[in-house]
């Protein structure tokens, strides 16, 4: 019958058309470039970034370079957004092939990263190769491990420090702040640029800045949070109402006040403001993460000088934790695959390696031997100050109070530190605004630690 | 095929009382038919519901429970993160700071975009220019007009202090302090739209027949009367279109705020679309997230329905 | 209220005249009808009048007074465009009392003069319904019913009845009339259809080619038109143009082949004689010369409407009884017998042949000026 031919026809069209949407679907659900698949021979190791400008540079030759010394694996290298962005990627391809074999991870994620089982601790290949770890900053390994397994490797690492336009103050006349500064040494040089320039000069800036609010606590001794900051075991409360965290805020909020400390607002907008008020010597100090050295110096007619970071007036500076990040090794690959990942870190940390990252980018060196590299010995020649971050780091005691906070949620922690830092730099009374971000964090942490298990 | 199934002619009483009762119910299916109803939909229902009710229904499942670190739901909260999140002060900031930016983007887009539509209607000479030039944000992206309005309230180095400065006003840090924040984002946002909906406006005003306008000159009508009582009812679908569209899209603002305030400062920008963003792809507490923006769509769909309900009778004719 | 059409004239850009000097008077009460083909400057007239565009020279002076800049609302009239303008977000009502809000009249005034105008053009039953609701011809009477609400003496009209169809039309004539007579309106009436001015008009204004052609009554337009523009424009079917030469002293030629006597001599030269196809008759089959042939024959009902060329070849329309029989080929004879105008090669009128039997080279025809 008719009818019959034509309703197998149209009903053939009408699954054709299904057959190729479920085709296009399954394409873009699923093929997506193999990362363990092996090429010319080569077992691919994808590694994840979120470098960018000549950190990216450099990580591209390092696994150009990776790649020629040896024939064995293959390091591709795959920028992948913010650090942010980048821990909720590598949770969410786990496990698929899209995951990479060797990620880097930013400092604050490290215990997320860790509690989520997705990837194989480095102690695992230190204790195989009977790798060498003292050759590497004792401060930065202590941020990266737990309970004496090393987690990652501290890669991409820098220290909160304070940089001065050494040039502008000698115009003004006034006497650049000692290497360890204390609040009021800080306080003083601020005043007297102010009131030399005729307030045509900003004196000192602090970014709103969680991690530059972690590191006021570090400096001064006090936890973030209890069981020792999370380093004895896993964190059930906040501490940010303690004595001298209150001190460090009065300090910065009678400043902000007085108008000799500048409000640069949050986020990269405010960083590169400060940057480009820096620049144009209208800015005279602001604290920021050594990382920025270079693009400080560079191109800069103005001599850039550089202090540790700020201490409270009376008591010896404790030492900051470091920033930036580490890199991590993820389980859900073949062990070849992950033997492929460990020697490329293995090669990153070398002596050599090491000193060309820190020429190249300004984060610091962290294996001992590359002080004596040429790199390194050039760039000090050039520009002395540079060693300054190095030698802050080295000359901190890691502890529990310096070492990072051991915390999940620490994203958050920043988002609720940095809006009472809004709210105090805008004249809030300091208790409420630290206690308001207290409770917050509180019921973060109960949270987390029931929706997790803890 | 339809007819070759049927054997005969029916009589036409008959047909006409099929046709009157299909108007009544919808159309009764044959068995066949149903077979290729269901081909014909089963694509778009296949794309929907993959892409939309699946998603849809996942989240408001998320709301339900907290979330462990790898984003899976772990502790069974039931209205908790939606009562956690009414009574939090910083929600209720961000609420009210929707409710400002809202109403303040809506509210200026329209009124300049009709106002720059209005005066390119004149044939004045060189009205070309500024035809081109008034739809021109049109083309620009987000993160374009981000940079752009970033260097303009940078402070220090900003455009607005610069002339602020040359005139002796007081510099305002556009960027850094709640007020002009907001200020900040609400015209640049504005600014984005107005490419658009000066566009679709300007079009809506062309449409009016000259001879209303005459009409009523003769009749006595002043240009502003005429403004309100013959181009505002006769362009009142657009502008109900415009505004419909301004609002969603004002309640979905993600790409200006990211890039000029990221929120801040003090929380005075982060609005409700952000909050998910960072709760979800930044915390990675993605049943808060999930509770934000059920949140979120039910107030959406509820302005939505209102403006319906309340302009769409105004507007029809 | 009168109006004062002084020497008006519209240029948009310089010595580009879209209308030069264009005088008349218009009586108070009076049904005017401004008449042209399209683009000849009738609606541009209109407006200038209205105030909708400015006058470029000349003077108006409406009910005494120089409205020449006056804006639009003061001039105390009002206006019913072709496409009605009406409101389409606004009943009936609220279409007609736009105007009374606009001039912010107190409702209970509104109120009575809306009521009063729908009921004039029987729209009451329609009165809450929105224009789309509306047929055409209740439209055109809503946008009637508007300008009576308005209480202006003066109402100009642009066309009101053109997108009507032709039944309605010619009903929708006889009752504008009607209500223009009871209001005691002073109407000025834009129409490209010469058979609505001369079937409504008191008065009508000829205008062609940016300047007027001739005002007059209805009849005098077509007993006397000015030229041969205004000749050929009135009147269905068509006046036939004919070329003529002087033969004889006293004695026209037209198209080689058909005589006029003339009442007096004229000068030899080249002109045109105008005769309308029911001024020429035709002698039984059979009788007189053959001057014409039948090229097609058009049934109109209560006559026939003949095509016929000329033996020169010059084309002729005259009409003939319905009784009689023609076909195509047909040879006939042509004569003239009714008025015949003697125009000369600009086309402007010389004199006036009245009627009267002529044929071939009998002449006993009276003439004059």
């Amino acid at each position: 019958m008719k009818k019959q031919t034509v309703s197998h026809k149209t009903f053939g069209i009408v699954a054709g058309i299904l057959v190729v949407l479920a085709a296009i679907l399954g394409w873009t659900a699923f093929s997506h470039p193999s990362a363990s698949a092996q090429s010319n021979g080569r077992i691919k190791v994808v590694f994840w970034h979120e470098m960018t400008g000549p950190a990216q540079q450099q990580l591209i030759s390092f696994s150009k370079e990776f790649n020629q010394s040896q024939s064995k694996y293959e390091v591709v290298p795959e920028f992948e957004g913010s650090y942010n962005e980048a821990v909720q990627k590598v949770i969410n391809t786990h496990g698929t092939d899209a995951s990479p074999a060797v990620f880097q991870s930013m400092d604050i994620s490290t215990s997320q990263m860790h509690h989520t089982g997705y990837t194989t601790p480095v102690q695992k290949f230190i204790d195989a190769d009977h790798y060498d770890v003292n050759q590497i900053s004792a401060g930065a390994r202590a941020f990266y491990s737990n309970q004496g397994t090393q987690l990652s490797m501290p890669f991409n690492t820098s220290q909160p420090v304070l940089f001065y336009n050494a040039t502008l103050l000698k115009k003004l006349g006034v006497t650049p702040p000692p290497v360890n500064p204390s609040y009021s040494d800080i306080t003083k040089v601020a005043t007297q640029v102010m009131q030399k320039s005729n307030k045509k000069v900003q004196g000192m800036s602090v970014e709103i800045y969680g991690w530059l609010f972690e590191q006021f606590m570090a400096n001064a001794g006090a936890s973030f949070a209890n069981n020792d900051d999370g380093h004895t075991s896993t964190p059930t409360a906040a501490n940010l109402t303690g004595a001298s965290t209150v001190n460090t805020m009065s300090w910065i909020q009678k400043n902000v006040k007085d108008g000799v400390f500048a409000n640069y607002g949050a986020g990269g907008n405010a960083l590169n403001n400060e940057i480009a008020s820096f620049l144009s010597g209208r800015l005279a100090m602001f604290l920021q993460s050594s990382a920025t050295t270079t693009q400080l110096t560079k191109g800069n007619k103005d001599q850039v000088g550089i202090t540790y970071y700020p201490h409270p007036d009376g008591q010896k500076s404790n030492g900051v934790a470091i920033g930036g990040a580490s890199l991590w090794i993820s389980n859900d690959k073949s062990a070849a695959v992950q033997r492929g990942a460990w020697d490329f870190i293995k090669f990153v940390m070398t002596a050599k390696s090491q000193a060309e990252w820190q020429a190249a980018t300004g984060y610091l060196a962290l294996n001992k031997g590359s002080q004596q590299q040429p790199a390194l010995l050039n760039m000090y020649k050039k520009l002395p100050e540079s060693r300054v971050p190095g030698e802050q780091l080295a000359a901190a005691k890691p502890n529990n109070t310096n070492s990072g906070i051991f915390m999940q949620g620490l994203i958050q922690a920043r988002n609720l530190t940095q809006t009472a830092m809004e709210q105090i730099y805008a004249g809030t009374n300091i208790k409420t605004a630290l206690q308001t971000a207290q409770s917050s964090l509180n019921g973060n942490i109960k949270n987390n630690n029931r929706a997790n298990g803890y | 095929m339809q007819a070759e199934v049927t054997p005969a002619p029916k009589p036409k009483v008959d047909q006409s009382a099929a046709i009157s009762h299909k108007r009544a119910k919808g159309y009764n299916l044959h068995a066949g038919d149903k077979y290729y109803a269901f081909a014909f939909l089963g694509p778009s229902l296949l794309v929907l519901g993959i892409f939309v009710f699946y998603p849809m229904l996942r989240t408001l499942y998320l709301s339900l429970f907290l979330t462990n670190n790898l984003g899976r739901p772990t502790v069974f909260v039931g209205l908790k993160n939606y009562i956690g999140l009414l009574t939090s002060s910083a929600y209720q900031a961000s609420l009210q700071a929707t409710a400002i930016y809202v109403i303040g983007v809506v509210a200026l887009t329209l009124i300049l975009g009709l106002l720059l539509a209005q005066l390119a209607v004149k044939k004045l000479a060189g009205i070309q220019w500024f035809r081109t030039i008034f739809s021109a944000t049109m083309g620009v992206s987000v993160s374009v007009a981000a940079i752009f309005w970033l260097f303009i309230f940078s402070p220090s180095i900003g455009l607005f202090d610069q002339i602020g400065s040359f005139l002796h006003l007081p510099i305002v840090a556009w960027l850094t302090q709640p007020g002009p924040a907001m200020t900040a984002v609400i015209i640049s946002t504005v600014w984005m739209n107005l490419g658009f909906t000066f566009l679709i406006l300007f079009g809506a005003l062309q449409m009016v027949p000259q001879p209303l306008y005459e009409a009523s000159a003769i009749e006595g009508a002043s240009e502003g009367y005429q403004f309100f009582h013959v181009t505002i009812p006769m362009i009142s679908p657009t502008l109900f279109f415009t505004s419909t569209v301004t609002l969603i899209g004002a309640f979905k603002s993600f790409g200006l705020i990211d890039l000029m305030t990221a929120g801040g400062p003090n929380n005075a920008t982060n609005l409700m679309v952000y909050r998910v963003y960072q709760d979800a792809f930044l915390s990675g507490n993605y049943g808060l997230a999930s509770a934000e923006s059920v949140i979120l769509a039910v107030i959406i769909a509820l302005f939505t329905l209102l403006q319906f309900k309340f302009l769409e009778k105004r507007v029809t004719y | 209220m009168s109006i004062e059409l002084n020497a008006l004239g519209k240029a948009y850009t310089a010595d580009n005249w879209v209308l030069q000097n264009v005088t008349a008077h218009i009586e108070s009460g009076e049904f005017f009808a401004i008449v042209g083909p399209s683009g000849c400057g009738k609606s541009t007239l209109l407006r200038m009048i209205a105030g909708l565009i400015p006058i470029s020279t000349g003077e108006l002076q409406i009910d005494g007074k120089v409205a020449t800049d006056l804006p639009p609302k003061d001039r105390q009239l009002t206006m019913v465009f072709q496409s009605y303008a009406l409101f389409p977000f606004l009943s009936v009502t609220d279409n007609v009392a736009f105007g009374l809000k606009a001039r912010k009249f107190p409702a209970k005034e509104i109120e009575e003069r809306v009521t009063k105008a729908i009921k004039l053009v029987n729209l009451e039953e329609f009165k809450d319904r929105r224009p789309r609701d509306l047929s055409g011809g209740q439209r055109q009477r809503v946008a009637l019913a508007r300008a009576i609400a308005s209480d202006a003496k003066i109402c100009l009209m642009d066309e009101p009845l053109s997108n009507l169809d032709a039944q309605l039309r010619i009903k929708m004539r006889t009752e504008l009339r009607n209500l223009q007579q009871e209001l005691g309106l002073t109407v000025i009436y834009v129409t490209h259809d010469q058979v609505e001015a001369m079937t409504m008009a008191d008065h009508i204004m000829v205008l062609h080619d940016h300047k007027i052609q001739q005002i007059g009554t209805p009849l005098d337009i077509y007993n006397r038109p000015a030229n041969t523009f205004v000749a050929s424009f009135f009147g269905t079917p068509r006046m036939n143009l004919l070329p003529a030469r002087v033969t004889a002293d006293r004695e026209l030629t037209l198209a080689d082949t058909l005589k006029l006597a003339l009442p007096k001599p004229l000068p030899v030269a080249d002109y045109i004689v105008g005769i309308r196809p029911t001024s020429l008759y035709l002698l039984p089959q059979g009788e007189g010369e053959p001057n014409a042939q039948v090229k097609t024959v058009e049934y109109l009902g209560a006559q026939i409407l003949l095509e016929a060329e000329l033996s020169d070849g010059t084309p002729i329309e005259l009409t003939a009884d319905p009784d009689d029989v023609y076909r195509t080929g047909d040879w006939l004879s042509v004569g003239v017998d009714g008025n015949a105008y003697v125009f000369d090669h600009a086309g402007e009128v010389q004199f006036m042949v009245e009627g009267g039997r002529q044929h071939a080279s009998r002449s006993h025809a009276s003439a004059q000026a």
